[in-house]
């Protein structure tokens, strides 16, 4: 992560009420760097800003069908930069759907339930330490 | 944020004199209440966005069963479901998303399907009537 104390993060998900909530909810964590969007469409285009965690829903045509899907959103997500790490936010507890977001490269899936928050909060802290480990490596192996 | 049990049916009674008034509540506050950590404004904005989006879910809802549009619905219903948690509705009435889905899904059309679709309206219209009320009390606390 670039800056060590905040971490950009993009929320992506047509239920404006849910995305509202994993803001406020991460808002009150302090130390991330959030950018709502409502649609895969406008998330794509802010790639640039370099996300550090993408939280995208996997139905993101459900009420918009003309709408990209999450899936082809994850998939131009890691064409434009395959380290981001997207996780992937669902209703569906099925297993097919978490498969198919594991073989599209997300690197978690959630279900959107009571503890949903405090999984996804779970999976960044660890993605941040796992990220904080590799630089230091690459640290390390630069001076060998 | 934890974990929070969700009240079965919520019942409140009053107590005026000689008469017992039983109101059944439709929403729960408590995990949004939480999750704002009791900032009016941040629940003020949650329900605000509730609010903004559920009639047309509603009405889209009816509308595609009216259509037989059964993916339309399916979606519509889909949609609906993560906030049911989130304002404490029973969960019940989940259920009776879930099998309305399940009716579109396998693209029957059933008596059954009318009256649940027309339960989950009402559930829904209850609660944003309900939410409405909240709204204007968190506004008088600001």
């Amino acid at each position: 992560m670039k800056d060590e104390t905040n971490i950009k993060l993009f929320l992506v998900d047509d239920d404006a009420l849910y995305l509202n909530c994993l803001k406020i909810a991460f808002l009150n964590k302090g130390n991330f760097d959030i950018h709502t969007y409502a649609t895969g469409e406008k998330c794509l285009e802010n790639l640039k800003l370099n996300p550090d965690v993408v939280i995208l829903d996997y139905h993101l045509d459900g009420i918009n069908t003309f709408a990209m899907n999450g899936i082809e959103v994850l998939d131009r997500i890691k064409a434009f930069n395959g380290e981001i790490p997207v996780i992937m936010l669902s209703s569906q507890d099925k297993i097919e759907v978490a498969i198919n977001c594991m073989h599209h490269k997300a690197c978690d899936y959630v279900v959107k339930s009571e503890t949903c928050f405090l999984r996804l909060n779970k999976i960044i802290t660890t993605i941040s330490a796992f990220r904080k480990i590799e630089k230091e490596l690459k640290w390390y192996m630069q001076r060998m | 944020m934890g974990i929070i049990k969700k009240p079965v049916v919520i019942i409140e009674k009053k107590i005026d004199g000689n008469t017992t008034t039983q109101t059944i509540k439709y929403v729960d506050l408590s995990y949004i209440t939480k999750l704002a950590k009791s900032k009016p404004e941040a629940i003020s904005e949650i329900i605000e966005a509730y609010l903004r989006q559920t009639p047309a879910l509603v009405s889209t809802m009816k509308e595609s069963l009216k259509n037989k549009d059964w993916h339309t619905l399916k979606s519509t219903v889909h949609k609906m479901m993560p906030s049911f948690n989130i304002m404490g509705i029973n969960k019940e009435f989940e259920q009776i998303a879930v099998q309305i889905q399940d009716y579109a899904h396998k693209l029957e059309q059933s008596t059954e399907l009318d009256a649940l679709v027309l339960q989950l309206g009402n559930v829904c219209d209850n609660a944003c009537v309900e939410l409405e009320n909240e709204l204007k009390l968190l506004k008088l606390q600001k």
